[in-house]
């Protein structure tokens, strides 16, 4: 069973200058699935994400990443994992490519068909130009193709879309779509665009001040909420108060 | 080691450290006849008596240059590892698989190595340059000999690792802040104590050497509690 799951958490819990800011998150993402993350702002995603990563320690409880410790297992997770973290940072004076080719190094990864890799995010033909002349959206999709080029089992993406254009949406979604469908990816993504991760999404968690409170397929939301998935989600974010 | 090394110089270029070394080295062979033209000058001043010596006027050049250089090692520092660690950056440096530690080494290996090179070749070029045109043409009035010569080199190559341990020395200043601008004025501050301990020894030998012996002790210092805050660092 646990080696079905890409990521578990138990009763993790996060504390800033003695405040939880994550308390009891227990959370599973199951392989070959794309996990929709959800949450209103300041809920938690990222410090979440941060910690499945080795970013930061849990205060409590423990993550369980491909089948290894978040603290313990740090390299073995990240050699194994892509990721996206808020707004992508990179060598802002290198080129797309060269900023790949470090990121590979560091991985210990060679040969790996960077054009392929770019023109898959929307990105062909780039040549090189430094990372620093792109705008929000290029950037963000250099950030998906930097967490996509080492070949991972697990990719950790927040916010992907944020800065795509329509279009890129679609791609991305197709993207997410083909990665999990035929490379047997498992995808781990958090977004504001409800409507997006009702379509990409096989399974949505929803996070209110630290604690994943719901885990639910798009089906079932839209067996037990016909009105969609905002109305869902704003009264499950507003806790009792909906229900009035 | 190596491949981290040459993945810190495929990001960071060295191209205009390599300028300043150039430039430091015209300087400082510039500033090296100076000194040695003090005494003829003025015949009168008595304190240009010292100047009249190899021993010094080589010893002062280098505690010149060993500043310049502890300097530009802070710049450099402050460039490869005060700025790679600052704010959301360092959650690119800690999503590689690879022990913290580990790149942590690899860039200040980096600096230091740079340093203490670029020093040895600098003042090894001017000390060549100087000691061939005093054989032909002699300014000083001290006498070349081999022991001299020998102490030069000696000189030379403790300020060049003092330089590179100031280095790492600032560097921990200017992390502890996660600052830049720290990282150079701490560096700016420990060399001129030292420049002044220098000057008031007279470059005495023993003085270099403990010297030396101090820095090193204080830089490994430095390096272990950087360890320990990169380990415990969260982004
Ligand atoms: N390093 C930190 N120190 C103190 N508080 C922090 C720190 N990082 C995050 N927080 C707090 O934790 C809470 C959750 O932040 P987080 O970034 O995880 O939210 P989020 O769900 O990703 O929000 P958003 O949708 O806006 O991205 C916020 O209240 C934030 O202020
Ligand atoms: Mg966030």
């Amino acid at each position: 069973m646990g080696n079905l799951l890409a990521v578990s958490t138990k009763r993790l819990t996060k504390a800033f200058d003695g405040k939880e800011i994550i308390h009891g998150c227990n959370m599973t993402v199951e392989k070959g699935t794309v996990y929709g993350f959800v949450g209103k702002n300041g809920a938690g995603k990222t410090t979440v994400f941060k910690m499945l990563l080795g970013l930061l320690r849990p205060t409590m409880g423990e993550a369980t990443v491909l089948g290894m410790d978040s603290v313990r297992d740090r390299s073995e997770i990240l050699r194994h994992t892509g990721s996206l973290i808020e707004t992508p940072i990179f060598y802002e004076h290198l080129s797309a490519a060269d900023n790949l080719k470090i990121h590979l190094a560091y991985m210990g990864i060679e040969n790996t068909d960077l054009e392929n890799v770019l023109t898959l995010v929307g990105l062909a033909n780039i040549g090189t130009q430094p990372v620093s002349t792109f705008s929000l959206g290029m950037r963000q999709r250099l950030g998906i193709a930097r967490a996509l080029v080492h070949k991972p089992e697990l990719l950790i993406l927040d916010e992907p879309i944020n800065g795509l254009d329509p279009v890129g949406i679609i791609e991305m979604r197709e993207l997410f779509h083909t990665l999990v469908r035929q490379e047997n990816y498992t995808i781990l993504l958090s977004s504001h665009i409800l409507s997006e991760v009702e379509q990409i999404a096989d399974r949505i968690g929803v996070i209110v001040d630290g604690t994943v409170i719901q885990e639910i397929s798009p089906a079932e939301i839209k067996e037990k909420h016909p009105a969609g998935i905002e109305d869902y989600f704003i009264k499950v974010t507003n806790g009792g108060k909906a229900n009035e | 080691m190596n491949k981290l090394i040459s993945l810190e110089l495929k990001r960071n270029s060295l191209k205009s450290y390599h300028i300043s070394v150039v430039i430091t080295t015209v300087i400082m062979l510039g500033f090296l006849y100076l000194l040695a033209a003090i005494p003829k000058m003025d015949p009168a001043d008595t304190d240009a008596e010292l100047f009249m010596s190899y021993n010094f006027i080589i010893g002062l050049s280098n505690v010149v240059c060993m500043a310049i250089f502890s300097i530009m090692s802070a710049v450099m520092a402050s460039k490869f590892i005060v700025e790679e660690y600052t704010g959301k950056k360092a959650i690119l440096l800690f999503s590689y698989p690879i022990e913290r530690k580990k790149i942590l080494e690899a860039k200040i290996l980096t600096v230091f190595s740079y340093t203490a090179f670029s020093m040895i070749v600098c003042g090894g070029f001017i000390l060549t340059v100087f000691l061939g045109t005093e054989r032909l043409f002699p300014l000083c009035s001290d006498t070349i000999s081999l022991g001299m010569i020998w102490d030069s080199i000696l000189s030379l190559l403790c300020y060049s690792f003092i330089a590179a341990l100031l280095g790492v020395i600032s560097l921990w200043f200017g992390f502890m802040k996660k600052s830049i601008s720290v990282t150079i004025v701490a560096s700016c501050i420990i060399v001129s104590v030292i420049c002044q301990i220098m000057g008031m020894s007279l470059f005495y030998r023993p003085v270099i050497i403990s010297t030396l012996a101090a820095t090193l002790i204080i830089a490994v210092l430095a390096w272990s509690n950087l360890h320990y805050q990169v380990k415990r660092m969260e982004v």
